[in-house]
């Protein structure tokens, strides 16, 4: 049986795996979903993952969720190089701190910087208030400082002169951001340095056709209808704006 | 592993990911010195620290010169290099995918009770804990003993640690009354009347508790003062109890009796007390509530997680209390 992924690539998560597993050459059965049209709150997927998170996995009878855990699964079970997830234990736990900390740093700064700037206004009709925009904004250029100060420094790639599931990880994030109109890499030379490396390293192609998608985000939340966003009003109103 | 030098762990006992560690380290017998770091006192900003880690967080591990933060990269870390039980994180990628899963689902599902700064924002954290407590009964402990399994792992050391915190976390200012509810021990009526026949104590209200029974069950608090109660301990014992207490407070500059009547109360009030331990600026105050008092799958499991964990569990807290006692005396 074919490995199923369920990815829809608006989401960093979901791109990150779509990348690993193309560039790894993994073979896998594409199921597109739409999260915008919640796809998560479905019957059918909440036999794939009662979590109701994307990316998700069917590997036979085996589901997963956590973009983190699928790469790190993938990594194992198709032998994948090295430097992805390294054998060497300190290595490895330098990818492993890389992927926690994100979590509540890169991972939600970022994601606020779409919300706030095109979903959260098509979804209320309203603007983000100043201030929240402002303290929203500054937390993301925290965590990037934090990214290129202790993550980065002067290496070529997070753990050292090869990409690792922590660059992915970083990449796709960081580029969430860009995708909602904002010039992440102004006056951050070394950050753009590096995302170049990271694109060449994935290869560019595979890089740009699965941010297509966000890229074009600007656009494609002009043209779309408040109505579809209406089930996130109260997920927004609790997390974002309260 | 022979011939490795132990590994020290820099620690704030008041944070659930440090007690996760310390009880990893202590139930698998590797060998450790702690350096503690109070977050309350803002020594995670001194400059040595922030050169340890410029993220400002607990815990930090530093292997011989090799230096981590993230309590999970940490716990992975010693797991793997260490010769501990393979059900602590499993080699076996499917299982090992599970803790992982798990490991990252955490992340996001545990709102960080214990820096929230007013009742509103804890009394909300609590509500969105349902979703999550929902999860763990439904999902993750629908057919099994553990979360990630029949046996013990890393997820089910994370979780409790931040279930107990529900019960300990949550802040307030100032300082507030609660009501007396009736005890069912009767050697801490006896204490109680003891103490109000001696006239050393005028109301009933919580001061500043400099006893870290916050951080302990309920149970655990009773079971220490019925201890203390108990006519075969020392008379000495339960003396220079009671007389550090009054010294402590005297040098805090709070009423020795409140702080003993605090203490009584305490322990009576064995489903939600408040306490508030000495600082310098602001006073925390704790719920401690039972989170999972309706929910009698996730009461068994944690029973099984404390039992697995055993003396290292108590361990934890029986080392915050000596923590406590020592920066007690300093005020």
């Amino acid at each position: 049986m074919a490995l199923e992924m369920y990815l829809d690539l608006f989401s960093q998560p979901c791109r990150s795996v779509y990348i690993f597993a193309k560039k790894n050459n993994i073979p896998f059965d594409y199921k597109k979903i739409s999260l915008f049209e919640g796809y998560q709150y479905s019957e059918e997927f909440g036999k794939i993952n009662l979590l109701r998170k994307a990316p998700a996995i069917k590997d036979g009878d085996f589901c997963l969720a956590e973009s983190v855990a699928i790469m790190m699964y993938l990594a194992e079970k198709f032998h994948t190089a090295d430097h992805w997830y390294p054998a060497d234990l300190q290595k490895r736990a330098r990818v492993n701190e890389y992927l926690s900390w994100q979590h509540s740093a890169i991972r939600i700064h970022g994601s606020k910087m779409l919300w706030f700037k095109l979903l959260i206004p098509k979804a209320l009709g309203t603007e983000v208030p100043k201030e929240k925009m402002d303290n929203a904004v500054e937390d993301f250029n925290t965590s990037l400082n934090l990214f290129e100060e202790k993550f980065l420094q002067d290496k070529a790639f997070i753990v050292g002169d090869q990409i690792s599931l922590a660059d992915l990880v970083a990449i796709v994030e960081i580029m969430q951001p860009v995708g909602a109109g904002m010039d992440v890499f102004e006056d951050r030379p070394k950050l753009k340095a590096w995302k170049d490396r990271v694109r060449a390293e994935i290869g560019a192609e595979l890089f740009d056709e699965a941010h297509q998608g966000i890229l074009h985000c600007q656009e494609a939340v002009k043209t779309m209808d408040p109505k579809v966003l209406e089930h996130f009003k109260p997920k927004i109103l609790r997390y974002f704006l309260s | 592993m022979a011939g490795r030098q132990a590994v020290k762990a820099y620690l704030d006992l008041l944070s659930q990911p440090c007690r996760a560690l310390l009880i990893f380290l202590k139930h698998n017998k590797i060998p450790h010195s702690v350096e503690l770091i109070a977050l309350r006192k803002g020594q995670h900003k001194t400059p040595e620290f922030t050169k340890l880690n410029p993220m400002q967080k607990v815990p930090v591990l530093d292997d011989n010169g090799f230096v981590l933060t993230e309590s999970d990269a940490i716990l992975k870390y010693l797991a793997t290099t260490y010769n501990v039980p393979d059900h602590w994180y499993p080699k076996l990628p499917e299982k090992r995918a599970r803790v992982d899963e798990y490991a990252a689902w955490h992340h996001v599902i545990f709102p960080m009770m214990g820096q929230l700064k007013n009742d509103a924002k804890f009394e909300k954290a609590l509500r969105d804990l349902d979703g999550t407590l929902d999860m763990l009964e439904n999902m993750f402990l629908k057919r099994q003993a553990f979360l990630c399994g029949d046996d013990i792992s890393l997820a089910d050391l994370l979780a409790v640690c931040e279930i107990m915190q529900a019960r300990v976390g949550g802040c307030s200012e100032g300082r507030s009354e609660i009501s007396a509810v009736k005890t069912d021990s009767s050697d801490l009526l006896k204490w109680n009347r003891y103490l109000r026949d001696q006239r050393r104590i005028s109301r009933y209200h919580t001061h500043v508790m400099h006893f870290p029974s916050c951080f302990w069950s309920a149970q655990s608090v009773e079971g220490y003062c019925t201890r203390l109660l108990n006519p075969t301990q020392p008379p000495r014992r339960r003396e220079s109890f009671l007389a550090h207490v009054s010294m402590t407070s005297e040098q805090g500059g709070r009423n020795s009796d409140t702080f003993i009547t605090s203490m009584h109360l305490a322990v009576i009030t064995s489903d939600r007390f408040c306490a508030e331990f000495a600082h310098l600026n602001e006073p925390p105050m704790c719920s401690g509530r039972d989170i999972l008092k309706d929910r009698p799958k996730l009461l068994s499991w944690r029973s099984r997680v404390q039992s697995a964990l055993s003396d290292s569990f108590d361990e934890a807290h029986s080392v915050v209390y000596q923590i406590k006692q020592k920066l007690s005396a300093k005020l």
